[in-house]
């Protein structure tokens, strides 16, 4: 059940129904069953994962907490091991042991042994964001930032609660715990401000995203029949793709968090107008590249152990953070090439400052900002490309053939409506990225259009959310032919 | 509690404007194969004495304007592409809602068909034009019982055919808007015009049948069971066609199980109404005009001879029946008009009912099919010989082909060259 299948728009709306209908004292435990109700939705076979995951970090981090209060440090410390590594060492097995196993075996087969054999296991949906959440409470209730959550319901609800549990946002037990405490009433306005997130971001997903997904998957499950100028194309609309997908799906997940009262992190931030590669991170997936920053980077030594120590600490966190994203050469190179990107711009940077000294360039101006916008997300492509490919060699052989056979006249004469998408749905696609461009410009210089829309009057909003939602009927990529369950951010 | 009346009005209100949005967008979008072959049927209040369900086979064998002219019989043909037997049987319950015929008619092409099922698109032609309610939903439930995505898209049609956005034109704006819409002229069967070589297939005894149970024959028992429960007379057919082995020993096990259930049955395999070689519109399966002629004249006699099923060609009640009949004509005319290869036209002459007078040159020997066609025609064609022919534009050829209505008015004159093969000289 994903926020953009006709289960979720029944589901969802008899979930807030009865949420502000029931007493203040069961709201929790309402909101805590119709998640498990919707993760079960999504595979009630690993729905004691989730459970498992809950338990054993509201055990341990009872156990642990608080702190320094009679229990010795060794004990505490035992409990926290053990709990961080039956967390990992579950989601090692059902992510990563299958991934393990096939490349032993290559080893295995090129020295003449046997084999390793591995019943079949299949992925629990939303296992990595759900394990880092309650990895992220662990941790954090260990050091001491905050005590332990007696209640337990409010703690399942911390780690399941349904908007959030299969693609995040990653969230903090110091910022979201309090408000599952925190008594909620119905505000109008969160309703109002949640439905609108939602409904954009159901726009993202389902009239951008998934009409990118076809000229997409056109070019990368054939790249070999495509040219040069047709891969560039395909890895620019991967990162519209992308972008509004897991975007889309962010602002959804918000937009049902407010409505319900609950103010999960911000998780987008307009990544492609970063003027740097760090800073594409402080905007994309914020609250997994925040969660690295706190429970990798900076527990590694972070920037205070010298200039090089630093940059293998930057590697070494973009590798998890790629391995995170999958098990899969792929995902390990694009987290690598993210990690040198990184180290590359730190270090040439001295260099970098002396051309523009010497060059008396002005870097307050427009333009500057523009061309290290251009340069960044076209740095951030060249990592799509890799992510995006089947596989790690189709990859490389991907932006082998781009970089030597780009040639964009091979488009032309109607050669570009031979990709999947002809010329009425590129002139919608070109048309809502253009509308989505401009949200993001001018939420780029401050102006929040969601409070423009909530001081209008009620007629011009109603109906403005109702054309908006046929439009979205009307345009979207939806129905029967179309897989629901194909949120980019799930299968991580 | 002010706030949240305030937002649940706003809520109605929305869902109220998207719902009105919604069903305007599914008329603009919607194809409108379902509703031209079926809306006539909605919309009629007429009594009906037949109706027919089945397939593709049914919808091109049986025109009910044909039973009409020649027997004043009230007819609807339900006859879909590739139909599932528990797709008759649900267009069955669907249809009896409106109108209760007398008898009706179910060819067994899929008796031993193992699933309810069918491909979902061609399904769209059939229900599309049934509104959303129980029997639908029983219905969607029953054809596709392994697919939630097929049963949503036939419940909620839109859901496909929004996709069809980018090719929408002002005649479906239009339509969405209360404007005419086009429909069938044929009471729901469907001319198909081809004259095509047949598959070799040889007959079964006609005591063989199969003999395992079926879905297909599950429903045909339900479908005697429903017409039975509605007062309705339930005959069972089998639309003859070069059929398979097999196909013949599953239609033979259904005209058994009818008969088994006291059930008037009529296997027009081994009737020997129809020839092959001159009545197929393609190899396998379906009849052209030729020999939907032959199939309708021998259900006309059949049912009129078995339920005494009255003549209302003069009954003031029936009155638009002559008017559809007309149109009925204005189509067949059309198709004349259309349709100039030779063999086409002499399977069309037989199917329409007009004469003609052939004159050839000693150039033109006819083949099998050709002599079988014009021998059809007995004393509606007049041949001739001439050792030359010449259009009207002075180009020699071989035939000359001229067609008369009932009234003996000239309706078209062709020409044909004979050379490897036979073709029409454009004039």
């Amino acid at each position: 059940m994903v926020f953009n299948s006709f289960r979720f728009l029944l589901f969802f709306p008899v979930v807030l129904a009865l949420y502000y209908a029931v007493p203040q004292r069961v709201k929790n435990v309402w909101l805590l069953l119709a998640s498990w109700f919707f993760y079960a939705c999504c595979g009630a076979r690993y729905l004691w994962v989730l459970l498992a995951a809950t338990v054993i970090t509201y055990a341990a981090a009872l156990a642990m907490s608080p702190k320094g209060a009679g229990k010795p440090v060794r004990a505490r410390r035992g409990v926290f091991l053990a709990a961080l590594l039956a967390m990992l060492g579950m989601l090692a097995v059902f992510k990563y042991a299958q991934f393990a196993v096939t490349n032993v075996n290559i080893v295995l087969r090129r020295i003449g042994i046997g084999e390793l054999t591995l019943p079949g296991i299949a992925l629990p949906v939303g296992i990595s964001f759900f394990t880092f959440q309650a990895v992220g409470y662990l941790i954090d209730v260990y050091r001491g930032k905050y005590p332990a959550e007696r209640n337990f319901v409010n703690y399942a609800l911390f780690v399941s609660f349904f908007p959030q549990l299969l693609s995040g946002p990653i969230g903090r037990g110091g910022a979201l715990l309090p408000q599952y405490r925190a008594a909620r009433r119905f505000e109008l306005d969160n309703v109002t401000g949640g439905a609108l997130r939602f409904l954009w971001g159901m726009f993202l997903k389902v009239v951008i995203s998934d009409r990118a997904a076809i000229l997409v998957n056109t070019v990368f499950d054939n790249y070999r029949q495509h040219s040069g100028a047709a891969i560039v194309l395909a890895t620019l609309m991967y990162a519209l793709q992308i972008y509004t997908d897991f975007g889309g799906y962010s602002l959804m997940a918000a937009g049902c968090g407010q409505m319900l009262g609950i103010a999960l992190p911000v998780n987008f931030e307009r990544p492609y107008f970063a003027v740097s590669v760090k800073d594409f991170w402080r905007r994309w997936h914020i609250s997994l590249s925040a969660w690295l920053r706190d429970y990798v980077y900076i527990p590694l030594g972070g920037s205070r152990r010298g200039a090089l120590r630093k940059q293998v600490n930057v590697l070494v966190t973009f590798l998890v953070s790629g391995i995170w994203h999958g098990a899969n050469w792929s995902f390990v190179a694009w987290g690598l090439l993210h990690g040198l990107y990184q180290a590359a711009g730190d270090l040439l940077r001295p260099v970098r400052e002396r051309i523009i000294r010497a060059l008396r360039i002005d870097t307050g101006t427009a333009v500057w900002r523009a061309l290290r916008i251009v340069t960044t997300f076209a740095l951030v492509c060249v990592g799509w490309l890799l992510f995006r490919a089947n596989g790690l060699a189709a990859g490389l052989r991907m932006l082998l053939c781009a970089a030597r056979d780009f040639n964009p006249f091979a488009l032309s004469g109607g050669a570009i409506y031979a990709l999947g998408l002809d010329a009425a749905n590129f002139s919608l696609l070109a048309v809502c990225t253009a509308l989505l461009l401009t949200v993001d410009v001018l939420a780029e210089r401050g102006v929040d259009l969601r409070a423009w829309y909530v001081r209008q009057n009620w007629l011009f909003k109603v109906a403005g959310a109702a054309l908006a939602i046929l439009a979205i009927l009307l345009f979207g990529v939806w129905g029967n032919a179309y897989d629901a369950a194909n949120f980019i951010y799930f299968k991580f | 509690m002010k706030k949240g009346i305030r937002a649940a009005l706003s809520a109605l209100v929305i869902g109220a404007m998207v719902a009105a949005g919604v069903m305007f967008l599914s008329e603009a979008t919607k194809r409108d194969a379902s509703d031209f072959k079926y809306r006539p049927f909605f919309e009629d209040d007429t009594t009906y004495d037949v109706l027919f369900f089945g397939t593709s086979h049914m919808m091109n064998a049986v025109y009910p304007m044909e039973l009409w002219r020649e027997y004043g019989i009230t007819s609807y043909n339900f006859g879909g592409n590739a139909n599932s037997l528990a797709m008759s049987y649900w267009l069955a319950v669907s249809a009896f809602d409106v109108h209760k015929p007398k008898v009706a008619v179910l060819d067994v092409l899929y008796a031993g068909a193992q699933t309810p099922g069918m491909d979902v698109g061609v399904a769209h032609q059939s229900m599309d034009v049934w509104p959303l309610s129980l029997t639908k939903i029983k219905a969607v439930r029953e054809i596709f019982p392994d697919s939630e995505g097929d049963r949503m898209e036939m419940l909620f049609p839109f859901s496909v055919y929004h996709n069809r956005w980018n090719e929408l034109t002002a005649q479906d704006w239009g339509r969405a808007l209360g404007g005419e819409a086009d429909c069938t002229r044929e009471k729901g069967a469907e001319m198909r015009i081809a004259v095509c070589e047949p598959w070799e297939t040889a007959l079964v005894a006609q005591d063989a049948y199969y003999k395992e149970d079926s879905v297909g024959l599950d429903y045909i028992a339900r479908f005697i069971e429903l017409c039975e429960a509605n007062g309705v007379q339930p005959v069972i057919v089998n639309i003859p066609f070069p059929a398979s082995e097999e196909h013949q020993l599953w239609a033979n096990a259904a005209i058994r199980l009818a008969q088994e259930k006291g059930v008037p049955a009529l296997n027009m395999q081994y009737t020997g109404a129809v020839d092959f070689d001159t009545d197929c519109y393609d190899a396998g399966s379906h009849l052209n005009p030729s020999g939907a002629r032959k199939v309708t004249h021998a259900l006309g006699e059949f049912l009129t001879g078995q339920f005494g099923l009255a003549d209302k060609r003069g009954d003031g009640a029936f009155a638009g029946w002559h008017e559809d009949c007309a149109a009925y004509d204005d189509l067949k005319m059309e198709q004349l008009g259309e349709h100039d290869d030779l063999r086409e036209t002499l399977m069309l002459l037989y199917a329409s009912g007009f004469t003609a007078e052939l004159e050839t040159t000693a150039a033109y020997v006819p083949d099998d099919v050709e002599r079988k066609l014009i021998d059809q025609l007995g004393e509606g064609i007049a041949r001739s010989e001439a050792e030359t022919i010449a259009t009207p534009g002075g180009a020699e050829a071989d035939i000359r082909l001229t067609i008369r209505d009932g009234d003996g008015g000239e309706i078209v004159t062709r020409y044909y060259d004979v050379g490897s093969e036979i073709t029409p000289i454009a004039q």
